[in-house]
């Protein structure tokens, strides 16, 4: 009698630990990767916006606590709004650059043409994408320089009369920057846009020809309506990642001259690793994160359907 | 009606020839600064600004690549980069895939929010994590190591590696693992045995994304080591630009070397690759 | 070999109910086939049994053994799936050996087993070929080769059929049929094909809504339908079904009265649900033994070796099956003889068989 309850009992268990293991299978799949981005993700955004409370953090052993004295000091200087100008121009006018020239090239490479040709077109216009920012910067430096082959070009031209100085003059070096940005970003929305405009059933092309829809018709009623999903999605990433862009800016222009390419990133790093004011650096970093957190739940709430 | 089906073959093929001459005009545009780089790396310094610039060099000239070669903090620099690739790559791609089993494969609670937590990590600026970082790391005595740069990679590489081997894995049906189950198989005997095999596309081009990322990756690199031997080639290239009187043949063979590994690897499984990217829409 | 004994069997997918206590009892060697609509819940019983969902209540019990928390592999099950789920990367060969290679058997008994089951399956030359460059019906062998190499206890089978063109199916269908005979294995079997339930099974479990309706052999449950959904489920073309009131000697069907002797089981004046299948209203020509009833001809499929008739009575339509030979033209007036005592009769509100 007792040792059939007990052999009951132990059934009972075996059940029990049977389901335990069999529920915690998933998480422990899931456990290594968690463990890492949560750790190296969760303790430093703590710890950065705890070192924006304090002052001269890091450099010092007992940094004192001042509370929101950076905040008000990062946003009545203004450094930071002139930083904040720029890192809106720099970022508007690259993903803007990436859309028009990213979305030109995937239709061009997405016409009739013989698949094999479309691959090797692809290949050689996705190059910008692959360099490191650092062999993107040390190029355009050269291109740009006062007696590079840019400015030999557009003196034979007759556009230009005597050599510019494209990365060292004040008024000219944004819109080098953003030229630079723009070649090196474009592959990342026109493969983006490839692969959406290839996902497009054509039948509905075929549907649209037969109810009498011409070239244009058929861009703005089929091609238009199946994209804007993969559109909105991915220029939402562009914005985010171009938000906060630090080593192509950092290498071409470091933020010059004078300041007039300083975006918020090239200020972060300035701050942390040129004055080692980390405090300052940190809130910097940490209103970079706002603005992005902001974008981020965009983007997330038009994930979310996917996920 | 011969004659008009001959018309619109003559009219096709215009258009086809007007659309590779654009395609061709475009090429030549964008790919410039690349070829350029190259033709700069096989000419003395001297010649780099010289008017009328010359694309090809006019006698044959090794020396900027020569100079890279035979110098050790050079070699080293890519030796660093070839380690430091390798180890996140498959520390990635381990990890990434045993949670883009779970995610893949389980229903489970909490795994929404999990999800949505790896992908939202990609969107958290570098630049943020970067002081903070650069703090932990040096409490963890990591500073200046390779461990200390591996670690803070795995922070961007692996969200990737997940959701690519995600996608991927969604791809393949269900029935193989049930019909694995069957013949008896674990949960880890189905990914290894059965799924990996039939995802080994997938596997490669995340292996090959996320080597790319590391082996070009900057900011870290340059905020969380400080000595020579422990410098990327990205670092070392920008160290370059720092030296007094630019020596640009070795500059640009140092950048033509640098870029050869991801441009080679990205280039042979391209098509993969791609196809992963657009599975869980990933940065540029 | 050894009998399944499924008892009061539940499962709920979070708060829905699915499968609302099935109880079925498989002897030994017994092809037994779960046939219903999609959504019944016989995949899912499938599933269950094969360890792949786990079970909410109720017990499996394979031989003397209860399986409900043992694995799939404990089980003594094989599997065939609908879409084969031959793994890719792997050859014939090595798709066929896996279970036994995971259970560490000794290299050359797995050699001679799979070339075993290959011959008896005719696919010894294809064993070093990899699945992607089979044809469907040689995947459907592979498959079922796997299945066999592991010599089960149960053979369970979803749905294999289905990817198959008519022909292949037709064939493929023969070869279960004959394999079945040979190897004698107790087999659950799942489609939504009642032809191949009718020509496959030992035992037809007929489902609807995780609920049993029939059970019995294909002969039973063909001309012994205890409910509507069973009768109008087997059978094809589907019985005629139609609303009617009985009399005293015979029903009514809106304005058509059919006399007949009726048992006396149907109540006068009472709403029934009358069925007659196709086979059993014949041309008057064909044969005359029952009640002829007169009506006028709208369609004729054709299918070979005999056609059916739609015909319409006044309001109502019927579908008749016609010698081939028989030309019948379209909106022309034909008699037709209703053979009653092959007549169904079910409760409207029920569904149930009054017999």
């Amino acid at each position: 009698m007792r040792s059939a309850l007990i052999a009951d009992l132990n059934k009972d268990m075996q059940k029990i630990l049977n389901n335990i293991s069999n529920e915690s299978i998933p998480y422990l799949f899931l456990l290594p990767c968690l463990l890492i981005l949560g750790s190296l993700l969760s303790v430093p955004l703590y710890k950065v916006v705890e070192y924006s409370l304090y002052d001269n953090v890091i450099v010092q052993k007992n940094p004192s606590f001042v509370g929101l004295e950076n905040y008000k000091e990062i946003l009545g200087d203004i450094a930071f709004w002139k930083a904040t100008l720029n890192t809106i121009i720099f970022t508007v006018g690259s993903v803007i650059g990436h859309l028009i020239i990213g979305t030109s090239l995937a239709l061009l490479v997405n016409t009739d043409i013989n698949p094999k040709a479309r691959t090797l077109f692809r290949s050689l216009l996705i190059l910008p994408w692959i360099f490191t920012a650092v062999v993107v910067a040390v190029n355009w430096q050269l291109l740009l320089n006062p007696f590079g082959i840019i400015n030999y070009g557009l003196d034979k031209l007759g556009i230009i009369n005597e050599p510019l100085d494209w990365l060292g003059d004040p008024s000219l070096a944004m819109w080098s920057l953003l030229l630079i940005s723009t070649w090196r970003g474009y592959p990342f929305i026109m493969v983006s846009f490839l692969s959406g405009l290839q996902s497009i059933p054509k039948e509905l092309y075929e549907a649209a020809e037969i109810d009498g829809a011409g070239f244009f018709g058929k861009f703005w009623h089929v091609t238009i309506p199946q994209l804007k999903p993969v559109i909105y999605g991915v220029a939402l990433l562009d914005l985010i990642w171009t938000f906060q862009l630090f080593p192509l800016v950092w290498l071409t222009t470091g933020g010059g001259p004078g300041r007039s390419t300083e975006v918020l990133s090239t200020m972060t790093f300035r701050y942390a690793f040129v004055n080692f004011e980390f405090s300052q650096a940190s809130t910097v970093a940490v209103s970079i994160l706002i603005i992005s957190a902001a974008f981020t739940i965009f983007y997330l709430r038009n994930e979310k359907s996917r996920i | 009606m011969k004659y008009t089906t001959s018309k619109e073959d003559h009219q096709k093929l215009t258009n086809q020839i007007v659309i590779y001459c654009v395609l061709c005009v475009c090429v030549i545009i964008f790919a410039f600064p690349l070829i350029w780089m190259l033709s700069v790396s096989l000419k003395p310094t001297v010649e780099t600004f010289s008017l009328p610039p010359k694309l090809i060099p006019s006698s044959l000239y090794l020396d900027g690549y020569l100079k890279i070669f035979n110098n050790d903090q050079y070699t080293r620099f890519l030796l660093n980069s070839y380690l430091l690739g390798l180890a996140v790559t498959g520390l990635s791609v381990l990890i990434g895939t045993l949670a883009a089993y779970g995610f893949s494969r389980y229903r489970f609670f909490g795994d929404r929010a999990a999800k949505l937590f790896v992908i939202t990590t990609q969107m958290v600026p570098t630049i943020t994590l970067l002081i903070p970082l650069f703090g932990v790391i040096v409490w963890l005595k990591l500073y200046d190591t390779m461990w200390g740069l591996i670690l803070t990679y795995l922070t961007f590489s692996l969200p990737y590696a997940v959701i690519m081997m995600n996608g991927y894995l969604d791809t393949i049906p269900k029935d193989f693992d049930e019909a694995a189950t069957i013949d008896g198989c674990t949960p880890l005997g189905v990914l290894f045995k059965v799924l990996l095999p039939v995802a080994a596309p997938g596997i490669i081009s995340t292996a090959i994304y996320t080597f790319l990322l590391a082996w070009n990756e900057f900011l870290f690199a340059l905020a969380l080591t400080r000595s020579i031997e422990m410098r990327t080639v990205p670092v070392g290239i920008s160290m370059m630009v720092g030296e007094f009187g630019l020596k640009w043949d070795e500059m640009m063979a140092f950048s033509v070397i640098g870029s050869l590994p991801v441009l080679i690897l990205f280039m042979s499984v391209q098509r993969f690759v791609i196809s992963g990217l657009s599975a869980g829409g990933v940065k540029g | 070999m050894s009998k399944i004994d499924i008892k009061n069997l539940v499962k709920y997918f979070g708060p829905q109910k699915i499968l609302h206590g099935i109880d079925i009892s498989i002897s030994k060697g017994e092809f037994c086939v779960l046939v219903g609509p999609s959504g019944c819940g016989k995949s899912t019983t499938l599933r269950m049994v094969a360890g792949l969902e786990t079970i909410s209540g109720g017990e499996i019990v394979i031989g003397d053994r209860v399986v409900n928390g043992l694995k799939p592999r404990e089980r003594g099950i094989a599997m065939v799936f609908q879409n084969y789920a031959l793994y890719p990367a792997k050859t014939v060969f090595n798709n066929m050996a896996f279970s036994l290679q995971l259970s560490r058997i000794n290299k050359n008994i797995i050699d001679k087993k799979v070339r075993e089951v290959a011959k008896i399956l005719d696919i010894t030359d294809l064993l070093d070929r990899k699945p992607a460059t089979l044809s469907g019906g040689q995947r459907q062998r592979v498959a079922m080769g796997r299945a066999i190499v592991r010599d089960p206890e149960v053979f369970l089978f979803d749905e294999p059929l289905s990817n198959l063109d008519a022909q292949l199916r037709g064939q493929m269908r023969a070869e279960i049929k004959l394999l079945h005979q040979r190897l004698k294995n107790t087999v659950i079997y799942v489609t939504h094909d009642q032809v191949e339930a009718m020509t496959l099974a030992d035992k037809i479990v007929i489902m609807k809504d995780g609920k049993i309706e029939q059970q019995g052999t294909p002969d039973d449950v063909f001309h012994n339908p205890q409910t509507l959904f069973v009768a109008s489920f087997m059978g094809s073309p589907p019985m005629n079904l139609i609303n009617a009131k009985t009399l005293k000697n015979g029903i009514k069907i809106k304005n058509l009265e059919i006399n007949f002797k009726k048992s006396s089981n149907l109540k006068i004046d009472k709403n029934v649900i009358f069925g007659i299948r196709a086979d059993d209203i014949r041309l008057s020509d064909e044969d005359n033994s029952g009640i002829p009833v007169k009506g006028f001809v709208n369609l004729v499929e054709q299918l070979g070796t005999e056609n059916l008739a739609h015909f319409n009575v006044g309001e109502n339509n019927f579908i008749a099956k016609t010698n081939a030979r028989a030309k019948l033209n379209l909106n022309k007036e034909y008699s037709f003889n209703f053979n009653m005592k092959h007549a169904y009769f079910f409760e409207p509100e029920t569904g149930i068989r009054i017999s």
